[in-house]
């Protein structure tokens, strides 16, 4: 029984070290305390083997031991394996060992769920996934996952990318790419400075070995860990992508593969289509005018529903299918709007972007990035136009958050150009509010308020137009104003221009006991509809860089009347803030004995700041909430 | 189920389906309507809602299937509502074991162009099968030519082999129907209890007809319930676990079967709540697993040997359990590991450790028993249905007649102290053998939160403070859940943004002493807790414990509100009076209730020497608060508010 015992123990543990050719200590108590230090994992040993055994071939071998300190760290350790129809799952096992060290639980291929992966927004991709869930018994305890696939898509090579994020430090963690037919490759590196890394190259073969490295703490308002951890992206000359060879070194040659083999030929329309948009600018000779006019058709005519198959999570649907059924995810609903607009000539180009979370297609690396698509109108004077297309509300040539000001590729049938989006910044986003405000000698307040919104401002909130009275009322009541109790919204209208791309809120307001009473005096706050209470949190050792991710700029303008029977005494005097992060004024001015008005303007800059900064930045924004506070006291008539 | 032997000859039996005329035809009137006449904020609206459920005999395999046709019929007036353009229909499909399915599906979207009506067909290619794990399978359906306005029609078939089970009828939804008619025949062969849920009914009409198997006549029973303009109930309110239960509906529950005109027998099912409890207790994935001991007999023994009363072994049994076994997050009444498996392997779902924790304190000479819950998403058990339970829970029985609830697969609970997901209403605690009967699980005791404050300013009104917090009872689980694990860096980074002031001393006792209360010690700075104006200064007396909005901003309630427990929430602030400052006005002391005792707030504002101090409880004796009570619950909040944001006004000797 014991013998036996031993040949199963020492097998799996044979086959293991032959991989990293390091003896690993499964035990919890032998980590060093400064990789606890902040850390909810420890990644003990993590090492990537890829071989790029063909350019239609290549196979992924991996292993990761962490050690999972506490139930925050579960996500650090998660034990599972995407695949789709051209990648195979060879190999799929995971043991468990407790704090000592021991053995306590082993799970193979068969013990693992297998999904599909369809993310939100998708209504069906063929990706799955399986998974091991898996539910820990006790803390800390410790993961060995190895996991092999082979796949014939060689367009996307794993990143190294072996700190992943915040609150988990590594002990050891590597990467090895082989090629040993050595078809052209490229690799580029980024954020190596300061970490503790060796690196190897030959014509077959690139390493890399990072060690103890301790676990980064989470701070707000800062970049984003992809901008200061090290990472490796590797690429190809030659490849293959869902059964579609490729063959490129640089952007102008990847557009043009893109272009050839993902483009050509997915543009073409019913003739009744297409005379349909012909007749509809047939009046029009402004290419920008046409343009316009046939994307607001295209939004009236489609929805998004995105579905993945096969190249088809490349590869856009054909535009006259689009024109059938009047729905396509990015890709489809962008070549169809390219398609309406070739029909009316006027170019375009479809546009390979990095959508949500600002970032920007890397200028000199060209490889598979990106995430979105969207429809680029060159313009020789440099403003070219950008549409989204997969809303049906957007205005046009708008782009909001979600795209703007960022490195993108675009397509053009002679290759890729990297070009930057529209950018919306500081005072492109102002949003200025006028209000008339009357104080009741009860304490009410009555008010007539009127806000217009540009930029990210009108990105915000161009969408409230299609929701209910009731739902933007409860909006007004318990979001925008909910400092604000007893707030009743008494009249609503909300006006969306289009052309002008400004939204403009018409309100009467009232706020039942708004002020506090005394014998003699009537005391309110001044900043009715704008409170910015926003403080950025304290950092007793701020670690990390300060990012100010959109700048804005608000003015607000009251004119108060004072109720019947109340005089005014002296008013605060000017209050007048200005740093680089930007600048607060408040401006009081009497008008006469019973009226007066306030002005407030705030101006955020968005920026990157050292982390020295951020303690002058914390305390802009903490005198600035304060004084939104601000109360003043009006006395009763003798 | 046991298999039908019919030994005649069989005709296949001809259902006659009623030819749907309207079925791929809309009125151009109502293509042009803008909106929902009777609810115009709704995103769209089922303008027919049919379904038909019954039973067809398969001589292939000598049982019944179970068919349901829908039909539906949906207006789409926004962008909003284009998400009901996407239809997913979920079956099941286990890898062992018979197979839902669903087929005949088709559908159009109907739409104005240039004032004439368009009709576009729904093509194979918009509908995708997918396997999403081992039990289930997705239908996915998304319409063509989706514009404002539009209308589809839509139809499929459901088939499952399982026929005993009906889905719900539902009434109501999250967006208004004009029509719905249901429709359910069941064969005499099959008995089921019928109850409704939720606050908007329908009349059942109720026929019989002559049917025919082969030789065998037998009546089949239908009931029709059939209802216009029925209002959307929708999600969006605080306050309430899970809205669905709340929404109009019929469930139905097998109660017997009765094959013996096919040679089969008669068999029971839940006709009363004993008889639930009962058939539960006798599957072998619940009854059989209290049962077994052999397992872990070693281990409890050398446990219970060092113990010398009951209370002893009850508490180290329970520490034991919810030791070494974790929850999977799973919850079920039934056992899913099995509990020798969730013994080895250390984790198992709800039924897995409560049964096992069972039948340890039974091996302890204890009287423990299973009881039988819902849920808080699962809603309140109307009727005896097997389906009504979906979690269990422990007991101990003392001699007195006195008993404690136990469940094991929350760390932090205690003995009578559940977690919120299995403290809702009452249970069924089953006895040896499948006798039953209700205990209440609503805990006699309240959740607490006990904070004392002191206070004093410097010369320039800089604020030093202490406080310190007690949490108690579900508070104190709650505390424990959600903080243990964090780290304290984070825990002082969190309470300083909430409450807006510098932390310097930060502690935490009793984290893991779960028999005694959560205590947090608090040492604090702040400049930002007075407010001076001319020669006064303002401070609100409860500074950041006030309580500036009212969390019921809505007018109208439509359903209870549930809080989690019984609540006491006490605050005692004592501030010292800055230097060269006099009082000038404190606010008047109040005293208000809600209607039958739901709801106390006391508050008063005193001089004491040189300190003012504050006293304020709010206390809620009622975990849920019917709806009809909204609009005092409101006004209670509105008074709370109103009175502590009356500041003590100092001014300057």
């Amino acid at each position: 029984m014991k013998k036996y015992f031993y040949i199963t123990i020492l097998l799996p543990l044979f086959s293991y070290f032959s991989i990293c050719a390091q003896v690993v200590d499964y035990s919890s108590l032998s980590i060093s305390p400064e990789l606890k230090e902040n850390a909810n994992a420890v990644i003990r040993n993590q090492s990537t083997e890829i071989i790029i055994e063909d350019i239609n071939q290549m196979v992924v071998r991996k292993s990761k031991t962490v050690t999972v300190l506490n139930k925050m760290g579960n996500a650090d350790a998660r034990l599972g394996e995407s695949y789709d129809n051209d990648t195979k799952i060879t190999n799929l096992s995971v043991l468990i060992y407790n704090a000592l060290g021991e053995e306590v639980n082993k799970f193979k291929e068969k013990d693992f769920n297998d999904v599909s992966a369809v993310e939100g927004g998708t209504l069906y991709s063929d990706s799955r996934v399986k998974y091991l869930d898996y539910t820990p018994v006790s803390y800390p305890y410790t993961v060995v996952f190895l996991s092999e696939y082979k796949t014939s898509t060689t367009g996307f090579i794993p990143w190294w990318f072996p700190v992943n994020g915040y609150y988990v430090s590594v002990e050891n963690s590597s990467y090895v790419i082989k090629n040993p037919n050595q078809i052209p490759w490229r690799k580029k590196q980024f954020n190596f400075e300061g970490f503790n890394i060796e690196e190897q190259e030959s014509k077959n073969e690139i390493s890399y070995v990072l060690q103890n490295q301790q676990a980064y703490v989470y701070e707000r308002n800062a970049i984003h860990y992809r901008d200061f951890l090290p990472k490796v992206i590797i690429a190809l000359d030659k490849f293959q992508l869902k059964g579609v060879e490729g063959n490129y070194s640089n952007w102008k040659e990847f557009g043009k593969w893109m272009y050839e083999k993902l483009l050509l030929g997915r543009n073409e329309l019913d003739q009744v289509t297409v005379a349909k948009v012909k007749s509809l600018v047939e009046r029009e000779t402004d290419p920008i005018q046409k343009a316009k006019i046939v994307y607001e058709y295209m939004q009236s005519k489609t929805r998004y529903i995105s579905v993945q198959v096969g190249i088809g999570g490349w590869e856009p649907i054909a535009s006259n299918r689009v024109d059938q059924v009047g729905y396509g995810d990015c890709k489809g609903l962008t070549n169809y709007m390219k398609a309406l607009l070739d029909a009316v000539g006027v170019t375009s180009y479809y546009t390979v972007v990095y959508a949500d979370e600002k970032r920007d297609i890397d200028k000199e690396f060209s490889s598979i990035q990106g995430n979105h698509v969207i429809l680029n109108i060159p313009d020789s004077s440099g403003k070219d136009i950008w549409l989204e297309c997969t809303s049906q509300t957007i205005p046009f040539g708008f782009l909001g958050d979600f795209t703007h000001d960022r490195n993108v590729l675009v397509i053009t049938p002679e290759g890729g150009v990297i070009k930057r989006t529209t950018s919306y910044k500081g005072e492109d986003n102002i949003q200025t509010s006028n209000a008339r405000i009357t104080l009741l000698p009860t304490g009410d307040v009555k008010a007539v308020l009127k806000r217009v919104s540009k930029g990210l401002r009108y990105d915000d909130k161009f969408n409230w137009e299609s929701e209910s009275q009731e739902d933007l009322i409860k909006k007004y009541k318990s979001e925008i104003w909910s400092y604000n109790n007893n707030l009743e919204v008494e009249t609503l209208g909300l006006h969306n221009n289009k052309e002008e791309v400004t939204f403009t809120e018409k309100l009467e307001i009232s706020i039942q006991n708004y002020a506090t009473l005394n014998e003699n005096e009537f005391l309110f706050r001044v900043n009715v509809f704008n409170k910015k209470s926003f403080v950025p949190k304290r950092y007793r050792e701020r670690k990390l860089p300060l990012k100010i991710s959109e700048g804005y700029k608000d003015v607000d303008q009251y004119s108060f009347e004072l109720p019947n029977g109340y005089v005014l005494d002296i008013l605060p005097p000017e209050k007048k803030l200005t740093t680089k992060f930007g600048s607060y004024n408040v401006l009081f001015t009497k008008v006469d004995d019973t009226h007066f008005n306030f002005k407030k303007t705030i101006e955020i800059k968005e920026g990157v700041y050292p982390k020295e900064d951020y303690k002058a930045y914390r305390s802009f924004r903490r005198s600035i909430a304060k004084y939104e506070n601000l109360r003043i006291a009006i006395k009763k008539e003798k | 189920m046991k298999k039908i032997i019919v030994i005649v000859f069989l005709l296949s039996q001809v259902v006659v389906k009623a030819q749907d005329a309207k079925f791929g035809k809309v009125s151009q009137e109502a293509l042009e309507e803008k909106f929902y006449e009777l609810d115009s904020t709704a995103e769209a609206a089922y303008l027919m809602k049919k379904r038909w459920s019954y039973f067809d005999y398969m001589p292939s395999e000598g049982s019944f299937q179970l068919y349901t046709e829908y039909h539906l019929r949906i207006k789409i007036y926004t962008k909003e509502g284009f998400d009901y353009a996407t239809k997913l229909i979920t079956y099941y499909t286990p890898d062992s074991g018979e197979n839902e399915s669903v087929s005949s599906i088709k559908g159009y979207t109907f739409f104005l162009e240039e004032n004439n009506v368009m009709k576009e067909k729904l093509s194979k290619k918009s509908i995708f099968k997918e396997k999403v794990n081992d039990n289930f399978s997705q239908v996915k359906i998304t319409m063509p030519k989706i514009k404002e306005g539009c209308i589809l029609d839509l139809k499929y078939t459901v088939t499952s082999p399982y026929a005993f089970y009906i889905d719900d009828v539902q009434f109501q939804l999250g967006i208004p129907i004009k029509y719905l008619e249901t429709k359910i025949d069941i064969p005499e062969f099959y008995k089921y209890n019928k109850k409704r849920k939720g606050y908007y009914i329908l009349p059942v009409v109720n026929n019989s007809k002559p049917s025919k198997i082969g030789d065998t006549d037998y009546t089949t029973e239908t009931f029709t319930y059939k209802g216009n303009n029925i209002p959307a109930l929708k999600d969006d309110e605080a306050f309430v676990y899970n809205v669905d239960n709340y929404r109009g509906g019929i469930k139905f529950e097998l109660a017997q079967t009765d094959f013996l005109q096919f040679q089969g027998g008669i068999k029971n099912y839940n006709t009363s709540w004993s008889a639930v409890a009962k058939q539960i207790y006798d599957v072998s994935s619940f009854g059989g697993e209290l049962r077994k001991s052999a397992y872990y007999k070693d281990e409890i023994e050398a446990l219970l040997a060092t113990r010398n009363n009951d209370y002893e072994k009850i508490a180290a049994i329970f520490q034991y359990v919810k030791k070494n076994i974790r929850w999977n997050k799973s919850y079920n009444k039934y056992a899913q590991n099995g509990v020798k498996k969730a013994f080895k392997e250390k984790t198992g779902n709800v039924a897995d450790i409560n049964l096992m924790l069972t039948s340890m304190l039974r091996f302890a000479g204890l009287d423990a028993n299973p009881v039988l819950v819902s849920s808080r998403g699962n809603g309140i058990p109307l009727f005896p249905t097997s389906r009504g339970f979906d979690y269990v829970i422990s007991s101990v029985t003392f001699s007195d007649g006195k008993y404690l609830l136990l469940d094991a697969t929350e760390f932090y609970s205690m003995p009578n102290l559940l977690p919120t997901r299995a403290s809702n209403w009452k249970g069924r605690l089953v006895k040896k053998g499948g006798a039953s009967k209700w205990v209440s699980l609503q805990s006699s005791k309240s959740a607490t939160e006990d904070t004392t404050m002191m206070i004093k300013f410097d010369e320039d009104l800089i604020a030093q403070g202490r406080i310190r917090t007690k949490f108690d009872n579900l508070n104190a689980l709650r505390y424990r859940r959600n903080s243990n694990h964090v780290k304290e860096e984070s825990l002082i980074a969190n309470y300083e943004d909430k409450n807006n002031i510098e932390v310097e001393e930060f502690s935490v006792d009793n984290k893991l002493n779960i028999s005694k209360p959560i205590v947090r010690n608090v040492k604090f700075e702040s400049e930002d807790l007075v407010e001076g104006i001319g020669n006064k200064l303002y401070i609100e007396p409860l500074l950041f414990f006030t309580e500036r909005e009212n969390p019921f901003k809505l007018d109208e309630r439509k359903f209870p509100i549930e809080f989690d427990a019984k609540s006491k929430e006490a605050y005692n602030v004592l501030i010292d009076i800055p230097e060269g400052y006099q009082i000038e006005k404190l606010p008047e002391p109040l005293a208000i209730g809600m209607p039958n005792n739901m709801g106390i707030f006391k508050y008063q504002v005193r001089k004491m020497g040189n300190k003012i101090k504050t006293s304020c409880v709010l206390e809620f004796k009622t975990p849920t608060i019917a709806p009809q009570y909204y609009p005092y619950l409101k006004e209670f909040y509105n008074q709370i508010v109103k009175k502590e944001s009356e500041k003590i006004v100092l001014s300057k000797i």
